[in-house]
């Protein structure tokens, strides 16, 4: 540990020596209610076959590895407390270190820090980093407007987002005002969030501001017995995405001339028995490349790597997997499938999950069949230990 | 005068023995064990066994209010902060460690056990089933109960009531095609604001032949006096 603090600049390890006396004092007094901490060690591991003969990543130009490694260690701790009959008080940090267990070198940056104040059961005011829950897509969430899952690991724990958030709760819905502020008042955002339910289903629907444009959102979800149907959607102002023209030159986001972009997922779960469901999903996203812009890219690989993304690229992306719960909820075995028809990127990976109380062991295979591949195969074990 | 007065006495008689013997008839059984298994607050544990060996175990908070119901996870640690609400026809899961809430469809399996989301976080007998027959031994009322509809989990359930303690000692569940499917049996009675109440239930789920789920409910109230809004999306969110 010492040796890899040494490989830090001296603000970081002072952060780190901080957090790691914060942590100690605070689990010392854990046995109090009103604390109450997790801490999830994570191991994850990579063994790749790299495929020799990718357009995208010939003579292995982005340095790839066979192997990698990283552990994560997030402790959470969290404080709560009655400030007096109708105010709780709520403190909450969970730092991430993160260590690449191939070169020594560790990284650290706040998952979550938070302090919220809850007056009665109906208002919440937040400030700090937060994680946002919007959306109800498996794999894909337009409505997300921060950071975007993996979709090959949708458990992975996210990094939150610096906020001011009011919360009201009405009986069968309730509103939540946002700011989010970032480095320049352009790049800040403002928004609204309305959500109800009622009978079998819900309903969000999003209104973000910033000095990009307008984004309008909407979330909606409907349960039965055995099944499940989702959508949620944007319609925005305003472009992030990079394109390439015929001549194989990146156009910059900001030089796209385009009034509207729409994102729209559509999706759903099926229990087909007690333990076994299946889950689709479809996501339309304006953003992405055409017919026309894939074969460009494909022409002038690899100088246009900044357009990449492994798993789908063109405008149209399909997900379908089928989970199976053993009995007693010990393992899961799951049967992994993306398709994105425009660049024919296909990728198929089973999942087997076993967990035990405080033990998950997660091992993944990943079978890439396109032009587009950087793997022949990729196989993964995540071994992550909460305590 | 006499006649009439005869014929008014008669149909007063007939009236009084009419509204006494339907008011003994009428006892409301499935109001009854909808009251006797109503707590607003309990600490619950739950052991997944297979071959008397416990696989899995869940420690978890139990909160009520009418017909919405609220879980929390307490232990093991990997679902340490894991919450699930009921809200009459909506099932959602919370999870702590993506911070997002899945909509769960009510019949598939609770968390691996033998029990379904169903069985643990909407079960109301009045509501899902109609008596169609009741039969009587020295010790049990039995009752003969049949689904509303096909949306209810079981199509007949034979629950059997202790007649001294008023509360339920067996429950069998089948299917369309009459197959025995799970059977609960209710033990350790205490009594809760005068009504008993069984604290431990023991889930065999008559498929598969080598496992059962235990859950034992302590430090149970009938009354927890906690807002509705606790009981929204909004508020698992948080």
């Amino acid at each position: 540990m010492g040796f890899l603090i040494l490989t830090f600049h001296k603000r970081s390890k002072l952060i780190i020596i901080g957090c790691l006396m914060i942590l100690f004092s605070m689990t010392t007094y854990s046995q109090s209610s009103n604390f109450t901490h997790l801490f999830i060690m994570e191991n994850y591991n990579e063994f790749n076959v790299l495929d020799k003969q990718s357009k995208v990543n010939p003579d292995n130009l982005l340095g790839l590895n066979d192997i990698s490694s990283i552990t994560r260690f997030y402790p959470i701790l969290s404080y709560n407390d009655t400030i007096s009959n109708e105010f709780i008080g709520t403190f909450q940090v969970e730092p991430g270190f993160f260590n690449n267990n191939l070169n020594f070198s560790l990284d650290l940056k706040f998952m979550e820090l938070y302090t919220a104040i809850k007056f009665d059961e109906k208002n919440r005011l937040l400030i700090g980093k937060k994680r946002l829950d919007w959306g109800s897509g498996l794999v894909w969430n337009p409505t997300l407007f921060y950071t975007q899952k993996d979709p090959l690991r949708t458990q992975n724990r996210l990094e939150g987002v610096y906020q001011l958030n009011y919360n009201h709760l009405f009986e069968k819905s309730d509103l939540e005002f946002y700011i989010f502020p970032d480095s320049t008042i352009s790049k800040s955002k403002i928004a609204i969030k309305y959500n109800m339910f009622g009978n079998r289903s819900n309903f969000s629907s999003t209104y973000i501001y910033s000095g990009e444009g307008h984004q309008l959102g909407y979330d909606i979800s409907y349960g039965g017995n055995q099944f499940v149907l989702y959508s949620e959607g944007i319609a925005k102002t305003y472009s992030r995405r990079f394109s390439i023209n015929p001549e194989g030159l990146i156009i910059d986001p900001t030089s796209i001339k385009k009034t509207l972009n729409i994102e729209v997922v559509l999706g759903s779960s099926i229990n087909l028995s007690e333990r076994i469901t299946s889950y689709f999903e479809y996501r339309y996203s304006g953003d992405n490349l055409n017919r026309n812009e894939i074969k460009a890219f494909r022409n002038y690989l690899p100088n246009n790597l900044i357009l990449y993304d492994p798993i789908s690229m063109g405008q149209h992306s399909f997900f379908g997997s089928v989970n199976y719960i053993g009995s007693y909820g010990r393992w899961s075995l799951n049967s992994r499938g993306f398709y994105d028809p425009t660049s024919h990127q296909l990728i198929l990976s089973p999942l087997f999950v076993y967990s035990l109380n405080n033990l998950q062991l997660e091992l993944s295979a990943l079978a890439f069949h396109n032009s587009f591949a950087i793997y022949d195969l990729q196989s993964t074990l995540l071994i992550s230990l909460s305590f | 005068m006499k006649n009439i007065m005869k014929y008014f006495f008669n149909l007063l008689l007939t009236l009084v023995l009419t509204f006494g013997y339907s008011q003994e008839e009428k006892i409301n059984y499935l109001e009854l064990m909808d009251k006797c298994l109503y707590i607003e607050y309990a600490n619950l544990r739950m052991d997944i066994y297979k071959k008397d060996k416990v696989v899995k175990f869940y420690d978890m908070i139990s909160y009520r209010v009418g017909e919405k119901m609220r879980l929390e996870f307490v232990e093991p640690a990997t679902e340490r902060g894991r919450k699930m609400l009921n809200d009459e026809s909506n099932l959602w899961m919370y999870l702590p460690r993506t911070s997002r809430v899945m909509r769960l469809p009510l019949k598939q399996s609770f968390m691996g056990s033998d029990a379904s989301n169903r069985d643990l976080m909407r079960m109301s007998y009045q509501r899902d089933y109609d008596i169609i027959k009741i039969e009587e031994t020295t010790e049990e009322v039995i009752l003969i109960l049949k689904a509303k509809d096909l949306t209810v989990s079981y199509n007949k359930v034979v629950l059997r009531i202790n007649k001294d303690k008023m509360s339920p000692v067996k429950q069998e569940m089948f299917s369309l095609s009459n197959k025995l499917l799970k059977t609960i049996v209710y033990e350790n009675h205490i009594v809760l604001d005068d009504i008993g109440f069984p604290t431990t239930y023991t889930i065999v789920d008559n498929l598969l032949n080598d496992s059962k789920t235990i859950m034992q409910y302590s430090n149970a109230k009938r009354k927890n006096n906690i807002a509705k809004e606790f009981f929204t999306l909004g508020s698992i969110r948080r």
